[in-house]
């Protein structure tokens, strides 16, 4: 897993290696066609450090264990079925442009689809520069006809040989707070309304009164799993308040503790998870942003800088990671 | 190791589901999947034994995943199934 000019990566790309993909749209469509597929973004972590690079391609190759890969676009239609369609002893890579139907019908519809968490599910939601917010649509490529999507999520399910498997995991340094416990009355990417310790109120009144720092998330416990759900801004005009990943009805939610120092933190966490069978990890671009990450290190696990992180679900603020290990 | 699971009666998945027995997990698919699993188990008893089934079907998967078996393991230790 590495940042490599347009060369370099495609030599990997004519030797037939099945690849993840992840550079500025330029150099992307440059590429010749192949057994890869790949979403937008200039912001990448690597053993250097965090940067943004706009004329190199971060390059996950897929180990050799790894028998077959399908590449096969999703549309909102059948995005459901992308659980489905994984190979039994495999795992899947998502990749899924930000701020479009596909990404909030993924984000929003995961957890009901059928065979949820039975594939090994892991990826990214592209993005773009930020200078170029509003301006620039994430893109996701289908390296294998040349196909460019602004509005379809595409994926490469893999076969695992025999007597290996796919672990995905995370590394999240928010822990819920003390504070009040959240719910909300409706699932989505923004909310009005809440329920603090039981008591319904204007989510945004709650928000602005209380002064709350928009920079640590939402956490929820998934029995054991901190998952976490980032505000994107206060909507002032409707008076609601918008996330980059949505909130589910009946999961109770807390503010995250503030993280003082996210790389000593990181490296604590670090442990034994450094593994040598890490096919792929990427990183959160809050995270980028409010850690102030560029050219700081985070051990071996190098990757994009996303717009949100999958790991089986939607996720935000959230290292994913993805070790392959014989059994 | 193997599991016969089904040797595994329903009421420990069913459990597992409504949270009466519990551990702390290691595997991230579980973690996930088991709390969205909670929210339906305590709709009632139908749902509850549904939760379990798809918990049943679950642990088969990954039957193989250390991870897998080590919460499993704790599991059937803390029901006293071991």
């Amino acid at each position: 897993m590495k940042l490599l000019d347009s060369a370099q990566a495609s030599a990997l790309i004519q030797s037939g290696k099945p690849l993840l993909l992840a550079g500025d749209e330029a150099v992307l469509l440059g590429l010749p066609r192949g057994n890869w597929i790949a979403g937008t973004i200039p912001y990448f972590m690597t053993a250097e450090g965090g940067c943004q690079n706009r004329e190199k391609v971060f390059v996950h190759e897929i180990p050799d264990v790894v028998l077959r890969a399908h590449i096969r676009a999703y549309n909102t239609s059948n995005i459901s079925r992308v659980y489905s369609h994984g190979f039994d002893n495999g795992m899947s890579a998502v990749i899924v442009p930000a701020l479009t139907d596909i990404h909030q019908t993924f984000a929003n519809g995961a957890p009901q689809f059928p065979d949820f968490a039975l594939v090994p599910l892991f990826g990214w939601i592209a993005g773009i520069h930020l200078s170029e917010l509003g301006s620039t649509a994430p893109k996701v490529v289908d390296g294998s006809t040349g196909e460019v999507f602004t509005d379809q999520a595409i994926v490469m399910h893999m076969e695992l040989r025999p007597g290996y498997y796919a672990n995905v995991d995370i590394i999240n340094l928010f822990e819920p707070g003390t504070g009040d416990q959240l719910t909300f009355p409706a699932s989505g990417f923004s909310a009005d309304r809440v329920f603090v310790n039981g008591v319904e109120q204007s989510f945004y009144e709650y928000m602005t009164k209380n002064e709350i720092d928009l920079r640590p998330p939402l956490v929820a416990d998934y029995c054991g799993a901190h998952v976490n759900v980032s505000f994107q801004s206060l909507d002032h005009e409707n008076k609601r308040v918008n996330f980059y990943a949505p909130v589910f009805e009946n999961v109770v939610y807390r503010l995250a503790e503030p993280v003082a120092d996210y790389v000593a933190e990181f490296g604590k966490q670090l442990g034994s998870r450094a593994s040598s069978g890490l096919v792929f990890s990427c990183n959160c671009i809050l995270n980028y942003l409010y850690a102030e990450l560029e050219g700081k290190q985070t051990g071996a696990f190098a990757g994009p800088i996303t717009f949100g992180e999958v790991a089986f679900q939607l996720l935000n603020q959230t290292l994913v990671y993805v070790d392959v290990a014989k059994l | 190791m193997t599991v016969e699971f089904e040797k595994i009666p329903n009421s420990f998945w069913v459990n597992v589901a409504l949270g009466t027995v519990d551990v702390a997990y290691e595997f991230l698919a579980l973690k996930i999947a088991l709390s969205r699993l909670r929210g339906h188990a305590k709709a009632g008893p139908a749902e509850a034994s549904k939760a379990g089934e798809e918990l049943r079907t679950l642990f088969a998967k990954y039957a193989q995943i250390p991870q897998a078996q080590r919460d499993l393991q704790n599991l059937l230790g803390k029901a006293g199934l071991s």
